[in-house]
């Protein structure tokens, strides 16, 4: 909220500096920031009186004027449009400097020399009209000060308030805080009793829940006319835009009391003003134009015949004021704050006035705020305050509240006596009393709908008592059961594992466009669909982390990266049985440079991953991963036919590994070759063996053989490596393959293995004849099982 | 043999043994050795005549014999020591080595910033003992809202842009809070929670994301304070920042503490004078806590007669922000491998 200093000071007596007062505001949590101050900056800027205005001789958009500014008259070249004689004006004098920085000096334009400059608003910051110079009222003296004539020296500030002080939307919301801070007096305006009633015209409260209290005051033969510049001028600052002097004096009202108001051209009602609910479907055209067919339960002001406005939103198209409205029934009411949020949202309009009533405007300052404007719109229009209508069948009346100041000190942790809760509850407008045993009674004032429990006036005892001055103290923690092997800690190792890996960590958006779910051929497993988007595309939320790190591969190749090595781990999204499954995920994306696409075309880089994923498994769940086959139907069709393999730990499947398809590569535009995998963390962790045991090693000396074996191309190498293990009856301790060779030495359709054995006892030494001995069983296996035959 | 002779020889052959030149290579090393210490050397021969040595002349022929030995070992020990430091020596000399070609690296990652900052902030609250949990990012409107004493249709909910879901009755958690309600059902109390993760808000410019990670801690306990609020972030701050930091609470509004705060703490750029990203206020908001609102305990099955408690929350997007210097919110998901790249050392 915008809020002006000298407005604010018209309603407390105050002696803060501007900077010392947002600083206070914002200790009481009225977040403020000084965005303009104006104080000096129109110095040397006076009211000027136009003489005459002559045509300049070298160029057409210009005039020649001379200006009576106090003294001696002044020539001064002027460019707008509408500089005439006669008008009383805003003269900058040389050694002036605009609000915008600009400096003015004696200077020649076009060959005419000028000693100043008249001002539009635009040059003197007040708005962003610069079509033209501002024309003063004529009863403004020529050389006065513009600053003071026109209260142009203001200080802004910008409140941030909290959507629970609704009562703080105001100049006087404002002023009530900073007379409980600092004790200055709140000056509040005092009026006559109007008079009772309004001829001719009822009013009925049909719906009493939406509004407690309807007012209507008559006033007659107003005079429409633009407002005065003072007025202009503030509701400008506080960003509302002037329209005329009735309209204006209900918005400057809004402004400083916080209840907003609404006036009706007379004429446009017929026989009653009634607050009713609108019928399903019924019919309204707001005042802009827009029609609305009305949910039934909307807040209506209606008169015997039609709607009139919905209640506390807008006003409606042909009951406002107009050019030649005479009459006006002025609406002060208090609208009930969720009716009015509902028909607000459901309309789609924000208005100045539902912002107010949605977060609780005073349903004691209605009268107040009515006969404030209808003061206004006497001295600005000539209007004649009538009668008055005041609905209000049962006071809107806070509860007292028991409040403890002892309980209320140890929430805080500073002792709070009785006196202190008092003085502070008491400078904040409730009505307190004592109830013995330490306890107060506080009744809230009509404006804090905030304030209904005990914990609330702690909240303000705080507030005012004041945060710097609650110690700062150590709590002793609670024990808690260790939180070491959780999902997180989990998590968080496994991406230790993968950036020791060289993987770098990428975090994706949870939602992702349905249409990358597809390419992938992903159609198994509801994804959850988004109602609203932050773009139409990202639709849906995630099934699986693999289209969003393709998007990210894509991206960064594309940014001229040569190798991504990226992975992710965060949560995925299922629909099942009407309920989000989410489970945490982690998967990752592997390219090759240039110099490796050779290996890809053999399907290595596979390997490469496949050995980091099994490290990182392993050293994560204790348990080293299997690699299986996926059967025919289960293949994922964005992997290539072949390569792809399911990731097994203690016999349940986790996850997967594969080289991404050419075909899919090419729809997110990335290079062949990419290997990618994807494993459950949850699975992942259910899966992990206890922690390890040690087992006696043996003492005894071991001896090592190769062998080269020659077997069909297509018998898998892990097959032969268990045949070999299980043959050896626990004697080998280690199989590993050390050549792959297929070429001219070996027969087509054929491959040669050699592998590196190492053949251990627990018991006894390992002699060579022992060795010969387990050889001799492992080729029979080896021939018998896969028809491997030793490389001659 | 005459004994004179033997102990004469001795002396004589010390003499000879002090001056041998030290080998300068093998070749000479071997014939130092054949020619001393060799099964026929000049000391297994003088070492034979020992006895034909009158008895009381043996022990002074002895001792000769045996400094001989010593000194001819140790010659030949540290003349095959240097010679075969020659040796290599000589195999590198004149190699022309630059310590300064680009090292052979195993390659690293590195883990994301907001993953480091997260976990940065995890481990000084896990430190002061808070017990980290994790609650579901699909909510609903129940844990989101209701149960942090949102009230249906109140202003404060417009405090947060909700995305919905379709076909089911949930929303993106728009807060880690939820997490306060879900742990306390959990294990009642007390109860002192650290809880990271991700948050949905359908809003995105140059400081907001819809996607981004706060993370929530709250303490449940008899007699908990304002105070110990106030001192618990004062020590998280000290360790983040440094010991020089200062911070401040200002009242605020959050629907499920009261009374409410936001904590700010001094420039961490500027240290407090005033600078372009503080606004020139030297001060930055970092947070926003609170004492568990009683409707809060209530819905969670806590009696707020019994039980009090603090709770407070975080963006680690805006910590993360700060520390690394980074302006633009977006540069954090987009996964850049240039961005990423520069926060190496995170883990
Ligand atoms: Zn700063």
């Amino acid at each position: 909220m915008k809020l002006s200093l000298l407005w604010l000071n018209e309603w407390v007596d105050h002696n803060l500096p501007p900077e010392k007062l947002a600083e206070k505001l914002t200790s009481l949590g009225l977040e403020t920031k000084i965005t303009e101050n104006r104080r000096g900056a129109y110095k040397n800027i006076v009211v000027g009186k136009v003489l005459s205005a002559d045509p300049h001789p070298n160029a057409d958009a210009l005039r020649i004027t001379s200006v009576n500014a106090g003294g001696e008259p002044l020539k001064i070249i002027c460019g707008a449009p509408n500089v005439a004689p006669g008008q009383t004006v805003a003269v900058a004098l040389v050694g002036a400097t605009l609000p915008n920085g600009l400096k003015i000096e004696k200077r020649k334009i076009r060959g005419e020399e000028s000693f100043g400059m008249i001002c539009s608003e635009s040059e003197l910051g007040i708005s962003a009209e610069s079509s033209g110079i501002m024309v003063l009222d004529d009863g403004l003296k020529a050389g006065a000060e513009i600053a003071s004539c026109l209260e142009l020296e203001d200080v802004m500030f910008e409140v941030d308030l909290t959507p629970n002080r609704g009562d703080c939307l105001s100049v006087l919301g404002i002023a009530r805080e900073v007379s409980a801070i600092t004790g200055a007096r709140l000056k509040m305006p005092t009026f006559a009793e109007p008079q009772k009633g309004i001829h001719g015209l009822g009013v009925e409260i049909m719906d009493a829940e939406a509004c407690p209290r309807y007012t209507a005051l008559e006033i007659s033969g107003v005079k429409i006319a633009p407002s005065p510049f003072k007025i202009r001028r503030r509701l400008l600052a506080c960003g509302v835009r002037p329209i005329n002097n009735v309209v204006d004096a209900t918005n400057y009202v809004m402004l400083e009391t916080g209840n907003p108001l609404h006036a009706f051209d007379k004429r446009s009602v017929s026989g009653a003003i009634v607050v009713r609910a609108a019928k399903n479907g019924e019919d309204f055209t707001t005042l802009d134009g827009a029609s609305f067919k009305l949910d039934g339960g909307t807040a209506l002001i209606a008169d015997s015949v039609k709607g009139l406005a919905i209640a506390g939103v807008m006003g409606g198209l042909d009951s406002g004021i107009n050019a030649d409205t005479t009459d006006v029934i002025l609406e002060a009411a208090y609208f009930n704050p969720v009716r009015v949020r509902r028909a607000s949202k459901k309309t789609g309009i924000g208005t100045e006035s539902s912002y107010r009533f949605e977060r609780g405007v005073d349903p004691e300052g209605v009268k107040i705020a009515s006969l404030l404007a209808a003061k206004m719109m006497a001295e600005l229009a000539g209007g004649k305050p009538g009668g008055f209508h005041d609905v209000y069948p049962k006071t809107v009346k806070a509860e007292a509240i028991t409040i403890s100041p002892k309980k209320a000190g140890a929430i805080l942790g500073v002792p709070i006596s009785e006196a202190t809760a008092l003085d502070i509850l008491t400078r904040l407008g409730c009505a307190c009393e004592k109830s013995g045993d330490g306890l107060l009674k506080a009744t809230p004032p009509s404006h804090r709908h905030d304030l209904g429990t005990e914990i609330d006036l702690v909240e303000e005892i705080s507030r005012l008592h004041g945060l710097d001055n609650i110690p700062e103290t150590t709590p002793r923690l609670p024990q808690h059961e260790s939180s070491r092997e959780g999902k997180y800690a989990k998590r968080r190792e496994i991406n230790r594992l993968f950036v020791a890996s060289g993987f770098y960590e990428a975090i994706n958006f949870s939602f992702v466009n349905p249409a990358w779910r597809k390419k992938l051929g992903l159609e198994n497993g509801a994804p959850v669909r988004m109602e609203n988007r932050i773009n139409a595309e990202l639709g849906e939320l995630r099934t699986s982390l693999i289209p969003g790190l393709l998007q990210t591969a894509s991206f960064n190749l594309r940014q001229g990266e040569e190798k991504v090595t990226i992975f992710e781990t965060g949560a995925v999204f299922r629909l099942s049985g009407g309920l989000v499954e989410e489970e945490l995920f982690t998967a990752g994306i592997m390219t090759i440079g240039e110099e490796e696409l050779m290996a890809s075309k053999l399907g290595r880089n596979f390997h490469r991953l496949k050995g980091i994923v099994s490290n990182v498994v392993s050293s994560a769940s204790r348990t080293a991963p299997e690699f299986r086959k996926p059967v025919e139907n289960a293949k994922k069709e964005f992997l290539y036919d072949h390569r792809q393999a399911d990731i097994f730990l203690g016999g349940r499947r986790v996850g997967f590994i594969g080289e991404v398809h050419p075909l899919t590569a090419d729809d997110f535009d990335i290079s062949a070759g990419m290997v990618c995998f994807e494993l459950s963390v949850e699975a992942l962790m259910a899966g992990a063996g206890k922690t390890a045991k040690a087992s006696a090693i043996s003492r005894f000396p071991g001896i090592k053989r190769d062998v080269a074996l020659v077997v069909e191309e297509k018998i898998e190498v892990g097959a032969i490596i268990n045949t070999i293990l299980e043959t050896g009856g626990g004697k080998i301790s280690h199989c590993g393959l050390f050549d792959l060779y297929q070429g001219q030495q070996v027969q087509a359709g054929k491959k040669s293995l050699a592998f590196r054995l190492f053949f251990m006892d627990s018991e006894k030494t390992m002699t060579d004849k022992d060795g010969d001995e387990i050889m001799a069983a492992l080729l029979e296996a080896v021939a018998k099982k896969h028809g491997a035959v030793i490389r001659g | 043999m005459p004994a004179e002779n033997l102990i004469e020889k001795l002396l004589s052959l010390k003499g000879e043994v002090a001056s041998v030149p030290s080998p300068a290579d093998e070749k000479e090393l071997e014939s130092v050795r054949i020619k001393y210490l060799g099964k026929k050397g000049v000391l297994s021969i003088l070492s034979q005549e020992m006895r034909s040595v009158p008895a009381d002349q043996k022990p002074e022929a002895g001792k000769l014999l045996q400094e001989i030995r010593s000194t001819l070992e140790g010659l030949v020990g540290s003349a095959e020591i240097e010679i075969k430091r020659n040796k290599v020596r000589r195999e590198i000399e004149g190699e022309f080595f630059d310590t300064t070609l680009p090292s052979i690296q195993p390659e690293f990652g590195s883990a994301h910033p907001i993953s480091a900052v997260m976990d940065e902030i995890t481990d000084i609250f896990s430190g002061m003992g808070f017990q980290v949990e994790e609650g579901p990012e699909t909510e609903s409107d129940l844990y989101n809202f209701e149960k942090l004493n949102f009230p249906p249709e109140h202003p404060a909910r417009d405090m947060q842009d909700t995305f919905h879901l379709l076909d089911v009755e949930k929303i993106l958690r728009t807060h880690t809070s939820p997490v306060q309600v879900r742990a306390m059902e959990k294990y009642g109390p007390p109860l002192a929670v650290i809880a990271p993760g991700k948050v949905y808000r359908c809003d995105a410019d140059v400081t907001h994301s819809p996607m981004f990670h706060q993370i929530e801690g709250f303490v449940i306990d008899k007699n908990i304070t304002m105070g110990d609020l106030k001192g618990t972030l004062k020590a998280f701050a000290t360790r983040l920042y440094g010991a020089d930091v200062k911070v401040r609470l200002r009242p605020s509004f959050f629907p499920f503490v009261e009374p409410g705060a936001e904590m700010d703490v001094s420039c961490v750029i500027c240290g407090g004078a005033g600078c372009r990203v503080c606004k020139q206020s030297g001060w930055l908001e970092i947070l926003g806590a609170g004492m568990i609102h009683p409707n809060v305990l209530k819905a969670s099955g806590i009696d707020p007669d019994q039980w009090g408690g603090f709770a407070f929350g975080l963006g680690i997007e805006r910590i993360a922000m700060l520390k690394y210097g980074v302006d633009d919110i977006r540069l954090f998901f987009e996964n850049d491998m240039r961005f990423l790249r520069q926060f190496k050392g995170g883990v």
